[in-house]
């Protein structure tokens, strides 16, 4: 009996500590003297497979917040205010995502979103942005994100749609006799978005897509979706919008095929995880876009922050979404107001803007998806040589 | 049909299979000695792999020296999980399974929380590649199916001629008579629970210098485990290994010729067929021994 | 087939009461006839409790944390009913998904109202859990029921992915509304999913206490001797706990896709099973209110934890070896034994597995 008793108060009050509390998200570093604390939530995957993405896009936001905070915080309606980034992970789900977005803009009443990562998660709060009238930008890749009564969203991250055009007419140019194109992806939405947009962009350069292959999320053995692909004899390959380290091992896997072709990808890309998958041999010559110039100082001073805040591999990726945040948060301090709609009008308004990475940055999109709400920047054209990602060109990311 | 692409069919799929049929033996192993559904299966698999990550790449050390070590290591951890845990809830089966469940859970979490979510490699063991005919076949996965061999030959040996392993059969067809003739059935449920987790983890060192991993392809491995165990009976080793193959088989020939969510959806639709129609598994014992 | 049945150990195990000895039957009728005064005043203190959670400062978090657990206990409910009859049943997840889905779809598709959708989904649920129960009960024993169970989810998940909506699932399933009262609002869907619940609960809890209870307890126990009087085979028993428990997962699965406004096949994979029978043994899998209390409690853990990243795996993981060793019936076994009220607990709990 006595040891039932003891069990009994060990679980009542475990039990009561967890009723008790919350899950209470990470915040940013800088403080400003004087100001009130102005939270911005920040959705993103945090752990499992989206977390190298997931940290392009928190590291970004938190390294925005913490330059508005240092350069003196944010004037609104005449208070001060010091910006909070509140971080949930959300686990790149779409449920994640939802219970994210419940706590911080529902619960909480933020105002101000950034995020959140992934199609799946972006389509299934993007008609609650439109309704709660937040102040959001964020990253997915899908083209259904921005339609035409998007107008709270801007999507600060270049898409397939903007980049596979300009990475194919560059490939193009320097490699003339690659004519036929194997695309593989993963079953997903990014994936058969990706697939679709690089068979566009390769036909409109003539290149013909002799094979797409679709693999489930989640596997580790490509040999046999390489041999489906393999079988239709292609000159190049597109790995599209697979995560760099699957894209590395079905690089690996085909060159152990005898694969002598050349290798593409039109999707994000993080060079350092293909090489530690695949090494230099196997990625010699792979063709792909970053959104910035990883050699310049600038590039270098962030990355370098960036790498204060996570061990996660760096996805140039950030560069896109540090500079976007960076103009989204300038167009609240010219707004001077938390109001959603003259965010929204400065925000369009801040074309051409100066982007401290990336250069300059338009909107576009109008003709495209329906709305202006893409974000348009210069694109660096890369190739692995030596085992070295080497900038081979620039491109300008287009959306009409 | 072009014989290039049949022979890298043949290929994936005798790798593949080469690690069902490890993974599964020592699921059924488990299953035969103590009864229950060792949910930590799973887990030792990806420990076996995440063994390899430390040693072989951080660690710089041998090959071969970081599959015994790891192999050993994981092993005696789970006999000593066995011994102090699993030991304790012997009795009841279900208690069993889900403190089994438990301890994969604690194990795999930990591998993610230490190592993180993002997948890691192993160095290649050999790299290069052979002309088989009109294909080329990249050489470690040849040396993984020849290896995986060898392994079987090895377990088949000692299952019927050790004495460890004769002890692990009779426990398997009735604990009561074992004990009867003086069979410690306590150490040969340590042994059988530790062997498992030892030939998991193994199978997991010889497929990591090939593709990466990550703290979830223990999840993988055990439902594949349940599948052929499934398919192919359960306590039946020729059972494990022709299921292991059809499992192997069937994931490759539809990922080639057809695409590779099919495959799971026919794999598992066999399993669910099978067990209509033959609930003893393909080679299963009569259900005395179920 | 030699079976161990051992005799009941000094420490209970995960189902044995303390008091019957093998070969007992259930007492018949006996806290059926006796009128309920504990569950009365649990459902009153219950009560209380979640008329207070809308007034508290962090309502939206409970509120939510609360539905999430409804959807998990209901589920739960009928792993409970299952495992009545003897089998651990890892298929939940995947008429969780067939729910969630059908519901999900009619109600987006064609603009059903969703309470239709859901009776919808439930009935789906039921008649295929009866079709697939007809066809598992030749399972030669729990080790396989385990795994064709599993092999059923997998299928339903993997089959949803490849040929309804892919694997990103189904955004925008309409919130249910009821003649112009919208239960989009947090704090309603609060009120109706605590409604849902307690219905479940109801229901289970007045099928274990009628005679089929009574045979379904002896179909548990092998008293098979019992059945003929009946003049029902053992069979058919443990298809309708089957098919009831189906119905559940698929109600479970609309409340669950009707409040997120959102579906998708991840969603129910072999983690989600996995979430089901934790919830159920924390709680005490031989109790109607193991599900309930396990359901909170786990989810509880899981948003607690959900700022530390990849820790709340290990968290479950340590939770069930600690529940296993030393809480084996349970949190309401636990504290129903304490407060020497084993005999009033909603259901008493069964005796334990016969191992194969």
């Amino acid at each position: 009996m006595n040891r039932n008793w003891g069990r009994a108060l060990a679980a009542t009050v475990l039990l009561s500590l967890l009723a008790a509390c919350g899950g209470d998200a990470g915040s940013g570093e800088a403080s400003v003297e004087g100001a009130e604390k102005l939270p911005v939530a920040v959705i993103s995957p945090l752990s499992g497979s989206g977390a190298g993405f997931g940290w392009a896009l928190a590291g970004a936001a938190r390294i925005a917040i913490d330059e508005v905070n240092a350069a003196g915080g944010i004037e609104l309606d005449g208070q001060l205010y010091e910006l909070e980034a509140k971080v949930i992970d959300d686990k790149y789900t779409p449920e994640g995502t939802l219970a994210a977005y419940n706590e911080l803009i529902k619960q909480e009443g933020i105002k101000i979103l950034m995020g959140p990562m992934g199609s799946a998660s972006g389509l299934a709060i993007k008609d609650q942005i439109e309704a709660d009238q937040l102040i959001a930008m964020g990253n997915t890749y899908t083209p259904e994100m921005i339609t035409e009564d998007t107008n709270y969203y801007f999507r600060v991250n270049a898409t397939s749609n903007e980049v596979a055009p300009a990475l194919w007419a560059g490939f193009t140019e320097k490699y003339p006799d690659a004519k036929q194109l194997a695309v593989i992806g993963p079953d997903d939405a990014t994936g058969k978005g990706g697939a679709a947009l690089t068979t566009k962009a390769a036909t409109a350069e003539g290149v013909e897509t002799v094979s797409t292959q679709f693999y489930e999320r989640g596997i580790s053995d490509f040999s046999a979706s390489v041999t489906a692909l393999l079988a239709s004899n292609p000159d190049v390959i597109d790995t599209v919008t697979s995560p760099s380290q699957d894209a590395g091992l079905i690089m690996k896997t085909a060159r152990q095929r005898g694969f002598t072709g050349r290798f593409m990808k039109t999707g994000g890309t993080s060079p350092a995880d293909i090489l530690a998958v695949a090494g230099p041999e196997a990625t010699e010559g792979l063709f792909f876009g970053q959104a910035g110039d990883l050699s310049t100082p600038a590039v270098q001073a962030y990355i370098e922050e960036f790498q204060k805040l996570t061990d996660v591999p760096f996805d140039s990726l950030s560069i896109d979404l540090h500079d976007g945040f960076v103009m989204g948060l300038e167009a609240l301090k010219k707004a001077g107001t938390l109001d959603a709609d003259k965010w929204v009008e400065e925000m369009k308004g801040m074309e051409p803007f100066q982007g401290p990475l990336k250069g300059e940055l338009t909107w576009g999109g109008a003709k495209t998806y329906g709305a202006e709400r893409q974000m348009l920047g210069k694109l660096w054209v890369y190739e692995i040589q030596n085992g070295e990602p080497t900038v081979v060109g620039t491109a300008q990311e287009e959306a009409p | 049909m072009d014989v290039n692409v049949v022979i890298q069919t043949v290929i994936s799929a005798l790798t593949s299979s080469a690690i069902y049929i490890l993974v599964a033996l020592g699921f059924t192993l488990v299953f035969g000695v103590m009864r229950i559904v060792n949910f930590a299966h799973g887990a030792a698999y990806t420990a076996g792999a995440y063994g390899m990550f430390i040693l072989g790449t951080k660690a710089g050390l041998p090959y071969v020296v970081s599959v015994i070590v790891t192999v050993v290591v994981v092993a005696l951890a789970a006999a000593l999980i066995e011994v102090a845990l699993v030991e304790r809830t012997a009795s009841d089966g279900l208690k069993t399974m889900i403190l089994t469940l438990g301890v994969g859970l604690m194990i795999t979490g930990a591998i993610e929380v230490a190592f993180g979510a993002s997948p890691v490699s192993v160095p290649p063991v050999v790299t290069g590649s052979l002309d088989i005919g009109p294909s080329v076949v990249p050489k470690d996965r040849v040396v993984v199916v020849i290896c995986a061999l060898v392994v079987l030959a090895l377990l088949w040996a000692f299952l019927k001629y050790g004495k460890w392993g004769q002890a692990l059969r009779a426990v398997s067809q009735d604990a009561d008579m074992a004990s009867a003739h003086g069979i410690r059935v306590k150490w040969v449920r340590a042994i059988g629970f530790g062997g498992a987790a030892g030939i998991a983890a193994l199978a997991a060192t010889l497929i990591a210098p090939v593709l990466f991993s990550t703290p979830y392809i223990g999840d993988d491995a055990l439902a594949k485990s349940f599948m052929v165990v499934i398919i192919g009976g359960v306590g039946s080793v020729p059972g494990v290994v022709l299921a292991g193959l059809l499992v192997g088989f069937v994931e490759s020939v539809t990922t080639v010729y057809w695409d590779s969510s099919i495959a799971g959806i026919v794999t598992f639709s066999v399993v669910i067929m099978v067990l209509l129609a033959a609930p003893n598994g393909l080679l299963g014992r009569s259900s005395a021994r179920v | 087939m030699t079976s161990h049945v051992v005799d009941v150990p000094e420490e209970p195990s995960i189902a044995t009461p303390r008091e019957s000895r093998h070969g007992a039957p259930v007492s018949s009728g006996g806290p059926a006839r006796r009128f309920p005064v504990l569950p009365v005043i649990v459902a009153v203190l219950v009560g209380l409790v979640l008329l207070a959670i809308p007034e508290t400062a962090r309502a939206g978090y409970y509120q939510y944390s609360f539905i999430t657990a409804s959807a998990l206990a209901i589920a739960g409910l009928g792993f409970y009913l299952v495992y009545q009859v003897g089998g651990v049943t890892f298929a939940q997840a995947g008429f969780m998904a067939i729910g969630a889905y059908t519901s999900g779809l009619l109600s987006r598709e064609l603009g059903w109202n969703v309470f239709l959708t859901a009776l919808v989904a439930i009935a789906v649920t039921v008649v295929l859990g009866a079709v697939i129960g007809v066809l598992i009960t030749r399972a030669r024993s729990e080790f396989h029921f385990i795994l064709v169970t599993f092999a059923f989810s997998e299928v339903v998940r993997l089959s949803l992915t490849r040929w309804v909506y892919g694997a990103d699932g189904i955004p925008g399933v309409p919130s249910p509304e009821l003649l112009g009262y919208s239960f989009r609002d947090p704090t309603r869907y609060y009120w109706l999913a605590a409604v849902v619940l307690l219905l479940s609960a109801a229901l289970v809890w007045r099928l274990m206490h009628s005679g089929l209870g009574r045979m379904l307890l002896s179909v548990r126990e092998g008293e098979l001797h019992l059945a003929p009087s009946f003049g029902i085979r053992p069979e058919t028993y443990k298809v309708l706990a089957f098919a009831v428990a189906s119905g559940l997962a698929g109600l479970a699965g609309a409340v669950q896709a009707h409040f997120t406004n959102f579906a998708s096949p991840d969603q129910f994979g072999l983690q989600f099973s996995v979430l089901i029978l934790t919830a159920a043994v924390i709680g005490g899998v031989g109790y109607i209110a193991g599900p309930i209390v396990g359901a909170l409690v786990l989810i509880s853990l899981e948003r607690y934890l959900s700022a530390y990243p990849g820790t709340s795996i290990v968290a479950y993981g340590v939770v069930l070896v600690v529940v296993m060793l030393l809480l084996p019936e349970g949190l309401v076994g636990l504290f129903g034994r304490i407060a020497g009220l084993g005999r009033f607990l909603p259901n008493r709990p069964n005796k334990k597995v016969e191992r194969p």
